[in-house]
């Protein structure tokens, strides 16, 4: 497998078509975390759109400071600053919200630069054929009212090999190249991805989430799904995820064992991790 | 002992009418002397532009008078009042987590979203408070998820941890109450 071009602020520039995102990229050759250093960035009063990108992460993370696997030279590490929140939503709303159009922008850009066609699994992993792509972390800091900071954190495998993926992660884990087939141009995709998620924020800002949330619901595969939710402190429930909430919640009927007892509740999940059952 | 003004008199200022050249108040201002006549003139002022309290202040004498427009109980204008300290957030524009009791002085820290509460960054780390740290503005003090953001929780004052009101790992609500904080015991 021929190996990807290298990172290049130029080459990201050059099909950058953002107004604000992007416009003060950190490229590093290796990182901690994109994540960890655009939340330093930040505290140090970075611009809106400021982005963070790697080539490498030593320490990678996902939900719970889990590892999050970052080879060097093949996939997009990204973290974005987004600044503050428009008058149309609520603090609340807007925090709900970022995470999943988040998602949605990630998959219109690999749906425009790679002819991908990923899906979603609540609240934001990016799907191929039932094998995580991507995952998004978001973390924020709430000071003031007008000026919420959200770093979005984006990990993308693109060009990696299937097989190289660690054993416990091969069954779970894809690489975009097995549906491109070719390696796919991260700097274009990097610039692709700003834009489409300067165009979702800006859409949830001036609109709010009304046609975003139809925008989500089409590309979420866990919608109609069996489920087992997993809770950090709770029971883990099975049962069909059956809506979305107006703030972005995942709805789930749980199963009853009596098949003939009355309709069971709808359980708000908000944070969780959601398994997707075989059907 | 201060005393808090009613809440209408928070409401936007309007214009005063000012007193004549001629009836300049204050001149030899006293306890004794011209000061009756000088007071009734600034009831006069009161009542003429229809404020609840007008304060004077000339050669180190204060007097302040008021009137209460309202119709609810007097009590309700002379409530005592505890300054409040001075990083305590005043402004609409600043705090969104945070509440004063009047009462204690203890400011209460809230949640923002509905979601779940950690109290440290992962399973396995430190948390990042207990009971009776002192805390600094700015520092981290737990974690709310929702949606995997995980949106970090801010001291806004320098201070003390007084209580930690929620189990690691629970359920929160929109403004459910999470910290206690001394901004008096600020090291």
């Amino acid at each position: 497998m021929s190996s990807s071009a290298p990172l290049s602020l130029d080459r990201i520039r050059s099909t950058l078509a953002t107004e604000s995102l992007g416009q003060i990229v950190y490229l590093h050759h290796d990182l901690p975390s994109t994540n960890t250093e655009a939340a330093a960035l930040a505290r140090a009063g970075a611009r809106h759109g400021t982005v963070v990108i790697a080539e490498r992460q030593s320490s990678g993370y996902g939900r719970h400071g889990r590892a999050w696997f970052s080879p060097p030279g093949l996939n997009i590490y990204c973290s974005i600053i987004v600044r503050g929140m428009g008058n149309n939503l609520s603090l609340a709303q807007w925090l709900s919200w970022v995470p999943l159009v988040s998602a949605l922008a990630v998959t219109e850009a690999i749906q425009q630069t790679a002819a991908v066609s990923l899906l979603l699994k609540w609240p934001n992993d990016l799907l191929l054929h039932e094998r995580k792509v991507g995952g998004i972390l978001c973390e924020s800091s709430v000071a003031t009212i007008n000026d919420p900071v959200v770093v979005i954190g984006i990990g993308l495998n693109v060009n990696v090999p299937p097989l190289s993926f660690p054993e416990e992660l091969q069954p779970i884990a894809a690489s975009l190249v097995e549906a491109s087939r070719q390696p796919i141009d991260r700097n274009r995709l990097i610039a692709q991805l700003l834009l489409e998620l300067e165009q979702c924020l800006g859409e949830l800002r001036s609109s709010g989430s009304v046609r975003l949330r139809q925008a989500y619901m089409a590309r979420c595969a866990t919608l109609g799904r069996h489920v087992r939710v997993l809770f950090t402190n709770d029971h883990p429930i099975v049962g069909i995820a059956e809506a979305l909430s107006a703030d972005g919640a995942l709805q789930v009927r749980t199963v009853s064992p009596h098949p003939r007892s009355q309709p069971m509740p709808l359980v708000d999940v908000r944070a969780a991790d959601v398994i997707h059952l075989r059907e | 002992m201060s005393r808090r003004r009613p809440a209408h008199s928070k409401t936007k200022a309007r214009r005063i009418v000012l007193p004549q050249p001629g009836e300049e108040i204050g001149h030899e201002l006293s306890l004794t002397g011209g000061a009756p006549k000088q007071i009734q003139e600034l009831i006069d002022l009161l009542r003429r532009n229809n404020l609840t309290e007008l304060e004077f202040e000339r050669q180190g004498m204060r007097i302040r008078v008021r009137q209460d427009l309202a119709t609810r109980p007097l009590a309700t204008s002379v409530q005592e009042f505890i300054p409040a300290p001075p990083q305590q957030p005043m402004h609409s524009t600043s705090a969104t987590t945070s509440v004063s009791d009047a009462s204690t002085g203890f400011l209460t820290v809230t949640s923002p979203i509905v979601g779940t509460f950690y109290r440290s960054p992962s399973p396995d780390a430190d948390p990042y408070v207990e009971e009776g740290d002192s805390v600094k503005k700015g520092q981290v003090l737990c974690v709310v998820e929702a949606m995997k953001l995980m949106n970090e929780i801010e001291s806004e004052v320098d201070g003390r941890l007084v209580k930690i009101l929620v189990e690691n790992t629970k359920s929160v609500e929109y403004g459910q109450a999470l910290f206690l904080i001394d901004p008096k015991s600020a090291s």
